[in-house]
Parts: C-alpha cells; sequence; structure tokens
C-alpha cells in the first residue's frame, strides 16, 4: 500500500518538476527523528544560506521529531531562521531506518532531478559497522518514531545493492554525516555495490553540528564542473577549516577514500605474515597499546597501527608486509584532515576490541570478516599463551610525588595491582587494585599518602601486577617492578623571579633569585645547586647553597660586568649520586641591567 | 592452584616528569587511589540542572538508568553522546560511551563519575569512568 502511494507521488512529482540535467544532485537523507532533530534544522539553515542552483541540485529528505513530518525539499536560497525550501514532497512519515525508503529516496530523486554527478549523505548518528543481531550495537539512521528502527551494515549494503539496480550506475560520492562511519568495514561493504563511488566519513565521532554544508556548497555551487575527487576533498577541508577553529574541538577527523582499492588483500598479506611467528604478539600488542583509538575504543586507526609495527618490527618480512599495507592505503585516501586531538590517523579506522571479552563474535558475520582474514587475526592475538603486560612510568618516587604508572594488559580477562614494600599492608588501597580499562589503565601512587595513612618508609618497593585469564585458567604474576620511594625533593614554584633593576649602579643591591623555595626534608641542604647562566649560555655563577625545607635565600647578587640580556637559571638537587632522580628546574629571566658604572656604594634599586 | 608464569613484560622506564603532564584527566580511565568526589553519592539530575553553576567542575557521581539518545534537546558536544536519568531528571554525558546498545539497551542500570560541565548553556557530565551494573 505504501509503495503504491509512493509510485503515484513519484508520478506526480515527476510530471510537475521536470529538471534539465544538472552538474551536482546533491542528496541529503536527513534522518533527524531523534535527539539530532534541531541539528538537522540547523544544517538545513545552513543549506539555505546558498541554496540549489542550474548547475547543483541540493535535495533533502528529511524527517523530523515526531509522527508526519517527513518531507522533501529543494533547498532553495533563504536567510532566515526557519526552513523555508520548498516542499516538494509531504511524506507524512516514512521510516528512516528502512532501507527501502533510502533506496527509494535515492531512486526518486536521480529520477527527478538528474545530474553527471550524485553525492548521497547519510545524515544520523553512526556507530561504525554493525549486525542486526544480539548484542546489537553498530548502525546508522536511527529513528526514534518508527519503532527506533535504524540501518544496520547489512541493511545499507541491501539499499545500495538496490540502488545501483535501479539507477544503473554508481553513486560519486557515499558521504557519512555522522559518527564513526569511516572505517575499513563500511568501505568494503560500499565497494561491492558501487565500487566507484568515494566514501566520505569520519573515523572519530563528530561534534553536534556535523558538516558545514554552508561552506560545502557556496564552494560547490561557485565550481559546480568539480570531479567526485574535487568536491570529497572539499568537503574534508571545509570540515576541518570550521572546526580548526573552533576552541575546544580537537577531536574530529573526516576523510575521503576510494572504496575500490586493494586495501583488503593487503590486510590479508600483513596478518597473515604477522600470525607466522608467535614472538610478534608482543609487538602487536605494543602497537595495540599505542595507537589511536576512537571514543569507541575498540575502533583503532589502521595505518597507525600498521606504521607502529612497521617501525617496530626487526623482521624485514613484516615490515615489507606493513608497507604494502601502508602503501595501499595511502593509495586509497583521497583526502584527510583531523583536529590536534588525533595526531596520527590517516583517514581509514578498523575494529580491533584490546581484549577477548570486548570482542563481539558477531562481527565475524560481516562481510569484511568473512572475506578476510582480519577476524582470525583477533582470535589469534586474543589467543596468545602467556598474557603481555606493558609498563611506563618512573620508577623512582620522591616523597611527596604523586608517581603514575600507565600501562595495558593483554591475553587477560582482568588484572589487579598492589605495592609491596618495606611496611607492612594488609589492606587499603595499595593492594589488589583493579586494572580498568585492562588496555589502558593507569596507577597512581601518592607517597604523601603512603607516608601519612600507611606509615610507609623510605625504600624499594614492588608494584606487582597479577593477571588473570579465566579460559586459560592461569594467574600471571609479575613481581619485578621496583619502585624506588626516596626522599628527592621536589623543587616548588617560584614565587618571585628577579629583583633587578633596569637603571644604573645596580651593583650588589640587584639580586636575581632571592625568593626560591624548596620543599622537602631537611636531608636536601647543602644538596642544591644553583647557576645562572648568562645569555652567551655560560655559567657565570654558582653555588651550592644551604637552602633548607621552605626557606627563602637571596642566591646571587647582580654584578656590574653582567650584560643585558636572558639569563637562565639553573636549579638541581642530587641526593644520590647512584640515583637519576632527573630533580632538575630552570627558568629563564629577562634582565636588563644596563650598567653604566659600578658603584661600591650603589643608590638603591626599585 | 595457584600458577604463575613468568611472561613478558615491556618496561619503559620515562625520565623527567613531563610524562606526568601529559596525563589526560577528561579521558583516561583512571585508577587513582587519591581521586577525591568532591560531591556526594546523593547528588540528583535535578540538583544539577536547577543551579548548574554550584556544580559546574565538581566532580559527581550519578546512579541511573541508561537512556540511550533520549535526552532532552540536542546532545552538547557530540552526536554519540548519550543520557543518564537518576529519577529525578536526564543528564547527557560525553567522553566514554559505554558498550550498549541506545536501543535496546535503554533502562540497564549504571554508575557514571565525571565532572559536571556547561556549555551554550547546556549542563552535561564529562565522565571519566562509566560502571555497568
Amino acid at each position: 500500500m505504501r509503495k503504491k502511494l509512493l509510485l503515484i507521488l513519484s508520478l506526480l512529482v515527476l510530471v510537475l518538476t521536470p529538471s534539465a540535467a544538472a552538474e551536482w544532485t546533491v542528496m541529503v537523507y536527513m534522518d533527524g527523528d531523534n535527539d539530532l532533530n534541531d541539528f538537522a534544522i540547523d544544517d538545513l539553515n545552513e543549506m539555505e544560506l546558498i541554496g540549489s542552483t542550474d548547475q547543483v541540485n541540493v535535495i533533502v529528505l528529511a524527517d523530523f521529531l515526531g509522527n508526519g513530518n517527513s518531507r522533501i525539499y529543494s533547498i532553495t536560497q533563504d536567510g532566515g531562521p526557519l526552513v523555508n525550501s520548498t516542499i516538494v514532497l509531504d511524506l507524512s512519515e516514512v521510516n528512516m531506518g528502512d532501507p527501502e525508503t533510502l533506496a527509494w529516496f535515492v531512486n526518486w530523486t536521480v529520477n527527478n532531478y538528474p545530474a553527471k554527478h550524485y553525492a548521497l549523505i547519510l545524515w544520523n548518528h553512526g556507530t561504525g559497522w554493525k549486525l542486526k543481531c544480539i548484542p546489537p550495537i553498530k548502525g546508522i539512521c536511527w529513528d526514534d518514531t518508527s519503532n527506533s528502527d535504524y540501518l544496520t551494515s547489512s541493511e545499507l549494503q541491501y539499499a545500495l545493492s538496490k540502488i545501483k539496480s535501479l539507477i544503473g550506475r554508481d553513486l560519486d560520492i557515499i558521504g557519512f554525516d555522522a559518527c564513526l562511519m569511516g572505517m575499513e568495514e563500511i568501505d568494503y561493504l560500499i565497494n561491492a555495490s558501487m565500487p566507484s563511488a568515494i566514501r566520505v566519513g569520519s573515523e572519530e565521532v563528530e561534534p553536534g553540528d556535523g558538516w558545514p554544508y554552508d561552506l560545502i556548497l557556496a564552494n560547490l555551487t561557485a565550481n559546480p564542473s568539480m570531479t567526485p575527487e574535487e568536491l570529497a576533498t572539499e568537503i574534508v577541508n571545509d570540515y576541518y577549516r570550521y572546526y580548526s577553529s573552533r576552541a575546544g574541538v580537537s577531536d574530529f577527523t573526516l576523510s575521503a577514500v576510494y572504496v575500490n582499492n586493494s586495501i583488503d588483500e593487503a590486510i590479508n598479506y600483513f596478518v597473515q605474515t604477522i600470525m607466522g611467528d608467535q614472538s610478534n604478539l608482543a609487538i602487536v600488542a605494543g602497537a595495540r597499546y599505542s595507537v589511536e583509538e576512537f571514543l569507541y575504543t575498540d575502533y583503532i586507526d589502521l595505518y597507525s597501527f600498521t606504521q607502529i609495527i612497521w617501525s617496530s618490527s626487526a623482521s624485514q618480512t613484516v615490515k615489507d608486509a606493513a608497507a604494502y599495507l601502508m602503501d595501499a592505503i595511502n593509495t586509497s585516501i583521497i583526502a584527510e584532515r583531523h583536529g590536534s586531538g588525533h595526531p596520527n590517523v590517516k583517514g581509514i579506522s578498523i575494529y580491533f576490541p584490546a581484549t577477548r571479552l570486548e570482542y563481539n563474535p558477531d562481527y565475524e558475520y560481516l562481510k569484511f570478516a568473512n572475506d578476510t582474514q582480519w577476524d582470525e587475526f583477533l582470535t589469534w592475538f586474543y589467543s596468545m599463551p602467556e598474557p603481555i603486560i606493558i609498563i611506563e612510568g618512573e620508577p623512582h618516587i620522591a616523597k611527596g610525588d604523586v608517581a603514575w604508572f600507565r600501562g595495558g594488559v593483554y591475553g587477560a580477562d582482568s588484572a589487579s595491582w598492589s605495592l609491596l614494600g618495606p611496611y607492612n599492608m594488609s589492606s587499603g588501597d595499595y593492594l589488589n587494585q583493579p586494572l580498568v580499562p585492562l588496555h589502558h589503565f593507569t596507577i597512581s601512587i601518592n607517597t604523601t599518602d603512603l607516608f601519612m595513612n600507611y606509615n610507609a618508609t623510605v625504600g624499594n618497593y614492588v608494584l606487582k601486577i597479577e593477571a588473570k585469564n579465566e579460559a586459560l585458567s592461569y594467574i600471571f604474576a609479575i613481581d619485578d617492578i621496583y619502585v624506588t620511594v626516596n626522599v628527592t625533593p621536589t623543587l616548588a614554584t617560584w614565587r618571585q623571579e628577579v629583583n633587578i633593576s633596569g637603571t644604573t649602579n645596580v651593583a650588589d643591591s640587584g639580586s636575581i633569585c632571592d625568593d626560591v623555595r624548596l620543599v622537602g626534608d631537611p636531608a636536601w641542604e647543602n644538596k642544591v645547586t644553583v647557576e645562572i647562566v648568562n645569555p652567551s649560555g655560560c655559567v657565570i655563577w654558582s653555588s651550592v647553597t644551604s637552602i633548607i625545607n621552605g626557606s627563602f635565600k637571596s642566591v646571587a647578587t647582580v654584578d656590574p660586568s653582567w650584560t643585558p640580556g636572558t639569563y637562565k637559571v639553573v636549579i638541581r638537587v642530587d641526593i644520590n649520586p647512584f640515583i637519576n632522580e632527573s630533580n632538575y628546574t630552570s627558568m629563564e629571566i629577562m634582565a636588563s641591567p644596563v650598567i653604566s658604572s659600578f658603584n661600591v656604594n650603589p643608590s638603591s634599586v626599585d | 592452584m595457584r600458577k604463575v608464569v613468568l611472561g613478558l613484560i615491556i618496561v619503559v622506564l620515562l625520565a623527567g616528569c613531563a610524562e606526568h603532564e601529559d596525563i589526560n584527566m577528561t579521558t583516561d580511565h583512571v585508577t587513582n587511589v587519591s581521586d577525591n568526589v568532591i560531591t556526594a553519592n546523593n547528588i540528583t539530575i535535578s540538583q544539577i540542572k536547577s543551579d548548574p553553576s554550584e556544580f559546574v567542575g565538581k566532580k559527581v557521581v550519578i546512579h541511573g538508568i541508561y537512556m540511550g539518545w533520549r535526552g532532552d534537546g540536542p546532545p552538547p558536544v557530540t552526536r554519540s553522546d548519550w543520557v543518564i536519568d537518576d529519577g529525578t531528571g536526564r543528564i547527557y554525558v560525553t567522553g566514554i560511551v559505554p558498550n550498549l546498545d541506545p536501543v535496546k539497551d535503554i533502562g540497564k542500570n549504571l554508575t557514571v563519575i565525571g565532572y559536571v560541565r556547561i556549555i551554550n548553556d547546556r549542563v552535561y557530565i564529562e565522565a571519566v569512568k562509566v560502571e555497568i551494573e
């Protein structure tokens, strides 16, 4: 019944609105029937700032929050806050999560707004790959009014196949104005139906505002003869331009990619090479630990992951396989931009949960997983015979410091840490603390807390990490990470850097570093070295001071031989010559003593 | 029987203090024994939303149910922001996404620990920890 109605409506519009072929028809499948409703209106208004032209049709199927408000707009220019574009079809209510709706919309638009090139933009929430099975998580185009239906990966693939059969050609650009859709699994899916398409999408979540349609359409309408590659690049650059100028937004990404590429073939070669040698497990664990993740932490940047393995492996075979995959990725990328929050991403993410328990075996039903060895690679990684623990941190902790240890545990289901040492602790915050999340944990050790609340003493401690793997029925313990808690002081902040007159006759009245403050134990006394370095880099004054805990002292007096310029004050403390305490600080001060004469009885200084 | 296995460990010992400054408290899941939850556990979403200025920048613990993307108004930061309802009201959460279905897992109990933030007059929680119960 509904199909008949849509058919009649289609024929009506076909008769009423004949269009000559334009250069581009941009179709936006805007599912605003959810919490993104306000952003849908904002984006329609952005489109209206430019509007359609003779050469560029901008057609939007918008479904707003609530019932009975699904419409197809032909976007016309308008600067007001209301959506005033021409409603070419009022569809009452459609289910945007139904692949038939998507296929119908594209077919209808192509028939009514023919053009040389077509771009389809799927506008909504997005969560990457998804199968509609248990437990369901990933997909795109959630429609709250239509029983919260949404397009799964397989439904998107179905819709694209149907579109291809209906319109008899590939779309030039398939864009996702949605979170997390810039992934290899999605590209692979598109390639199955429309191999000549370009995918534009984000590896990371998108800010609520989504794409800057006013910028994109302004450039497209000004240059409607853009090729698909040029428009895809323009979208990526405009997105970057828009968000890079926004304060506080740094975790954004967008890329344009040829979906017809050799990445899947290169992935197979790469993972088969890796899996051929069990010693590569540690390298993979290190790469998984270091690689950039996205808000969905089971998505990683594929190029970055491969590059880390390329750089960390000593095997030429592994390096060659990694280089092959990196080349394939490079060749497929048309444009890629990202904010400073994702400095190492390249434009294509992939599913790689860090632990076995996070892995969703339904992934194996995905076409990409079915056709490639990637899921076998993940299973191989989770089946490692012994856990791998990565720890980074500072092993020498000064009294008064808070020490951080970061790391990851791979090949285990859970892990905990304890700090064991020369004091008796039967319970408390330093025993059997869970490592969460397992693959990116942070341990903090507050020595003040240790000394104050647990009567800790100076000495050597052991940071013990215990990993458990229920499936393999073993407990794995690491007990050789030594933490030395010593009494190396912490240099406190400077209270007043310099007291030098900028006039004449500063002589011995001008002093430098007269308010150095140190905190720590009395044992630091006579262990503090202060140096003053002149603008030429020479140490012109040095002293082992008797600064004691919390005191203040003038440590140098301006000498008339000093020339104007920038002086550096360096303070270091070396309590124990056998430990690199690394307690070092320095600061630069602008001193401009214009010395005209040396006055043994100097005048006062300002 | 407890079996202790000698395995592989990679230890990276970093000199200096600079590394400490790189800790991003807003995105790391921190196991921090000295974490100070400034506000009490019984702070409600209603209290936060009725007087946001009182809570902005403070760390709170909210127990409630997962509401997927069923928020009052648009998400404040990203399109993947999600909603928790503690019975007194709903508030968006950003920073960490629980491994839950935004439709079918609505109603699941969880706890959010995070900082109260405000942007464009919209109050939300920037999560540092999310526990599904």
